[in-house]
């Protein structure tokens, strides 16, 4: 647990206030401007989930975007009939940006493995906000474009040890 | 379609009928009336002139005084007769022109209504107000003199004219020798006049337009504090529409100052003549006399004539501007002229059509498809393939250019609107939803095919199963569920008060303890966060009007108990508090209901609350006003802990609450033990929704899961006591809102899908009809329409998602407004062509 988890449990503070806490920290959102932050904070909802509960499914648009709050969850893929884990999810992880932008299927799916509390996003919130303050968009593409660069070089440093043809089929992707 | 009018004008469509077709269409016997009326009037008008004239010469001269009375008598009721019928040559004067301009909009109005969709593209809404709500006043004002007024002055002038011959020929002559001059020079400066007036209609329209414009494009225009651009566009246009309005009325008054000068050179030429003649011997001095004063009368009828030339110059201006601007072709006629409108078979045929913009751009090249009578085809391309464009093509939404399309056998482009609504129903991406219920919504294609009457009376009406059945299919049932359990019945709740209150015990006793955790119950020891301060406090339904939400505050007995209680304070901090937030938070944007869910400010109240905080920003809770106190404390009554995150309140303060809950309780019923019913589990709750009525309680999730299940659980109960589909018709009469802004983006989806539904169609277009909704409602939606709907309708669906392709029997690729492959699923996936590689790229 962060400090800022510590302040929200004071009780003094609205969960406003404490949203507007994290979103502030969240890198995607650097660089937005202080009156559409606030809006995301004063947007977004707190879910709560028991251990086991889905928080989402696997080829389904839920139009949302999370960030774990508390609690812990693994991230599933189903292939082949079986599932696969792929990683853990622990607090101040945020998923699914790109599903507030546009119509998209969550490709994994997403499980509480303890009580989890999630900051939600819609993407109907999300678009409110942003038909107010078109220029938004534009500042978390370019957060986007680094974590494809980014996820880019990951796979050529692998590729560079590896030398796997497989993974020439990955690459590229931040030509798009 | 309920375009009945009696006259042979309805035929020829409004914008080619002539201004002056209005002045007997429909108004015949009011323009007779008005004619004879008139006629009266100008004979009546003699009548004191013949009287003055025996008054001096019979009663006065011959000293009879009961000659005087009878005179006297039938000049006053001469004069109150003339005055009785002038006020009604202006009745009816007025009633032609009100209700011919009511005739030219209503007219109007249903014809751009019919007007291609691409007129609508090209014209601000602005200039369509315009055009029906001023442009039309003065051509109706028109209509409403156009008979009487030249009529009447004509007869008159040349009824003098007749006067003065007899007076004097060689003087009345004189004196009229003007008119032709006149009749010469004033249509020439009504012409720079009629410039001025065209130029003003423009810019008026260019008026309407900024206005529309910068209405709609508040977002960019407040988002980059645009606001000197817009002013400076605005201002310039409000400019140059002074500055015309100021040319065309000076060149107004100069056709009155030209016409009075002429007029006044009458008795000038007369006094030239006449004096020479006088002079001369010629001519009596008392001939002269008479003549300069029955010249006089010649003013007025010649004044209003030149006010009737202006307003039918302006008028026919306005007219003509408003009716070319519309005239435009409209493809097809809205109902076939000498038959019912076709049942077809709907089997389509389309060959080597295009669609071709006026710029040369085929937006549809040459496409050849062949759909049989009850065959679901998808229609599949990257956006802009031409997908959209060949659906709303085949709903004759957009006409297309060339080659031919075919239902039934019969071309689209010649088939009647009529013949288009009966077979086919569309669903567009994002479909309109009308201010008003849920269920008006949803019978809105219904009742367009049926007509309103049939409805409303009931003959045709739809059965609340069959609402019901659509609401299911569609996934709407559960939203419709939810807003008939959401509602607050206060009056004609006694009909069913048994009902929830047996559900009540029902669902303690069944499934109490399984939804505990999601439920808040109505406890009196807790302290509920879902409900309001007021609610937390009061614990309890106001029976007195006094103890109503918004009389709480000024109710003294309450505030009185908030000053004993010690929440006053807190609660004005905390009103505060909310409204600093919310103002801060929500300045500077446009308001829609969604940004005020979490805040206990209404949408209406904004400014109400962002003048509050700028009036009370640097002062001391103690120095603000008792208005600004009551709205505070109202605002902190309204407030839930649990709903509106914006703020929090202190432990101290709900211990305060649930002590000031007793002491309120002590008090009140000392003071009015019936002012307030306490919650009771064996007693319905006025003020709390149907639903918080059968929890006795509020749900405090909005975990989906745990959503999902307490509504299977209400299902449940609401199907034991037969009672669900009452719940659905409380739920449709939920309103909507503007533009349907009361529901989510998949709940407008889903109305729209649920109303084509209704209607039946033997042809059913769904442009992405589906694209705002999660999967599971998708696939839901998928399933009726394969299972129920297959070999029933003919269905074409532009489809954005590849996962229920397989259920269609045909899929139609298209690429740059080609159809590049056609066939079923499976052999499209085996020829791994384009489609095969769009549907890899999906997953």
């Amino acid at each position: 647990m962060n400090s800022l988890m510590n302040t929200d449990n004071s009780g003094d503070k609205s969960e406003f206030a404490s949203n507007l806490n994290i979103f502030r920290q969240i890198d995607f959102f650097a660089g937005i401007s202080m009156d559409v932050m606030k809006l995301f904070a004063f947007l977004c909802q707190r879910q709560t989930y028991k251990k086991g509960d889905t928080i989402f499914y696997q080829d389904d648009d839920d139009q949302c975007c999370y960030y774990i709050f508390s609690g812990k969850a693994k991230l599933i893929l189903k292939a082949d009939e079986k599932e696969h884990f792929i990683r853990d999810y622990e607090a101040e992880s945020y998923l699914g940006i790109l599903s507030l932008m546009t119509s998209m299927n969550k490709q994994f799916s997403l499980i509480a493995q303890e009580d989890t509390t999630c900051l939600v996003m819609t993407r109907e919130a999300f678009s409110k906000v942003v038909d107010q303050f078109p220029e938004t968009p534009l500042k978390i593409v370019r957060t986007i474009g680094n974590r494809l660069l980014q996820a880019e070089r990951k796979c050529i440093l692998e590729y560079e040890s590896s030398a796997s043809d497989q993974l020439k089929n990955l690459m590229g992707i931040s030509l798009i | 379609m309920a375009l009945k009018r009696e006259t042979k004008n309805k035929q020829i469509p409004i914008v080619k009928r002539p201004l002056t077709s209005w002045v007997f269409d429909g108004n015949l016997k009011l323009q007779i009336l008005l004619v004879a009326i008139i006629l009266l009037t100008v004979a009546i008008r003699v009548i004191p002139l013949e009287m003055q004239k025996r008054i001096v010469n019979e009663a006065i001269n011959l000293r009879k005084l009961d000659l005087l009375a009878i005179y006297c008598g039938i000049y006053l009721a001469s004069v109150i007769l003339a005055s009785s019928l002038k006020l009604a040559i202006n009745i009816i004067q007025t009633k032609i022109s009100q209700k011919v301009t009511a005739q030219m909009r209503q007219q109007l109005y249903h014809h751009i209504l019919t007007m291609p969709l691409n007129f609508f593209r090209n014209t601000q809404p602005g200039t369509v107000v315009n055009s029906l709500i001023n442009e039309l006043t003065i051509p109706g004002n028109f209509v409403g003199m156009a008979l009487a007024v030249p009529l009447t002055n004509i007869v008159t002038l040349l009824a003098f004219f007749g006067y003065l011959l007899v007076l004097n020929p060689i003087l009345a002559v004189i004196s009229f020798s003007i008119y032709p001059a006149m009749l010469y020079i004033i249509p020439l400066l009504q012409k720079r006049v009629n410039q001025n007036n065209i130029q003003r209609v423009n810019l008026s329209r260019k008026l309407s337009s900024k206005i529309v414009e910068s209405i709609a494009g508040i977002h960019e225009v407040q988002a980059n504090g645009a606001f000197a651009i817009e002013n400076n566009k605005f201002d310039a246009i409000v400019d140059s529409l002074m500055k015309i309005r100021i040319k065309w009325s000076i060149n107004k008054f100069i056709i009155k100052v030209v016409s009075n000068f002429f007029i006044n050179l009458g008795p000038f030429s007369i006094f030239i003549v006449g004096g020479y003649l006088a002079i001369k011997g010629q001519l009596g001095l008392g001939a002269l006399v008479a003549f300069l004063s029955a010249q006089e009368k010649l003013y007025d009828p010649w004044k209003e004539l030149i006010e009737f030339y202006q307003v039918y110059q302006d008028g026919k201006i306005n007219y003509s501007k408003t009716m070319n601007y519309f005239d435009v072709d409209i493809a097809n006629e809205l109902i076939p002229k000498d038959r019912e409108p076709y049942e077809l078979d709907v089997a389509i045929n389309v060959e080597n059509m295009s669609l071709e913009t006026a710029e040369g751009i085929k937006l549809l090249d040459n496409i050849n498809l062949k759909i049989n009578s009850g065959e679901h085809i998808a229609l599949v391309g990257f956006s802009g393939s031409g997908k959209s464009s060949l659906a709303l093509c085949l709903a004759q939404l957009y006409s297309y250019t060339s080659g031919h399309a075919t239902i039934g056998g019969k071309e689209i482009s010649d088939l009647t609107k009529a013949d288009i609504t009966k077979n086919i129903g569309l669903v567009s991406q994002s479909p309109f939803i009308f201010d008003g219920t849920i269920k008006a919504n949803l019978m809105y294609s219904y009742t367009a095919l049926h007509g309103e009457e049939c409805v409303m009376e009931g003959d045709c009406a739809p059965e609340l199963d069959g609402l019901v059945h659509v609401l299911q299919h569609s996934g709407l049932f559960v939203d419709v569920l939810r807003f008939g359990l959401n509602t607050i019945v206060e009056k004609r709740a006694e009909e069913f008060i048994p009902v929830i209150i047996k559900m009540r015990e029902n669902f303690q006793k069944e499934f109490g303890d399984s939804i505990y955790e999601w439920v808040e119950f109505f406890d009196e020891k807790q302290f509920l966060s879902y409900a309001n301060l007021a609610d937390n406090i009061i614990f309890g339904a106001p029976v007195s009007k006094n103890f109503k939400n918004k009389n709480l505050v000024k109710n003294k007995f309450f505030r009185d108990f908030l000053d004993d209680s010690d929440l006053t304070r807190p609660l004005l901090t905390l009103g505060r508090e909310i409204a600093d937030q919310t103002v801060d938070i929500l300045k500077n944007i446009t308001h829609d209901k969604m940004f005020f869910e979490q805040t206990p400010i209404e949408l209406e109240e904004f400014e109400k609350f962002e003048n509050l905080v700028r009036e009370i920003k640097n002062r001391n809770l103690h120095q603000i006003n008792k208005e600004q106190t009551i709205a505070l404390l109202e605002l902190a009554l309204r407030f839930s802990p649990g709903k509106h995150r914006i703020a929090t309140i202190p432990e101290f303060m709900i211990k305060l609450i649930l002590e000031g809950r007793y002491m309120f309780r002590e008090k009140i019923k000392q003071k009015d033990p019936y002012a307030i019913a306490f919650f009771r589990s064996d007693q319905y709750i006025h003020s709390q929704t149907i639903s918080n009525n059968i929890l006795f309680g509020i749900v405090k999730t909005t975990n989906p899961i745990a959503q999902e299940k307490i509504n299977q659980f209400i299902i449940a109960l609401l199907i034991g006591e037969d009672f669900l589909e009452k719940m659905i018709e409380i739920g449709m009469d939920f309103e909507v809102g503007t533009k349907g802004n009361n529901l989510s983006g998949g709940q407008r989806q889903k109305l729209a899908i649920a109303r084509t539904f209704l209607k039946s169609p033997p042809i059913m277009i769904l442009d992405e009809a589906t694209s705002a909704l999660d999967n599971k409602s998708q696939t839901r939606i998928q399933n009726v329409l394969s299972r129920q709907w297959k070999g029933k309708s003919t269905l074409i669906a532009v489809v954005h998602r590849l996962d229920i392709v397989k259920e269609y029997d045909k899929v139609v690729f298209l690429k740059a407004g080609k159809i590049v492959e056609m066939g079923s699923y499976d052999e499209l996936m085996e020829k791994k062509g384009y489609f095969y590689e769009l549907a890899h790229e999906h997953r």
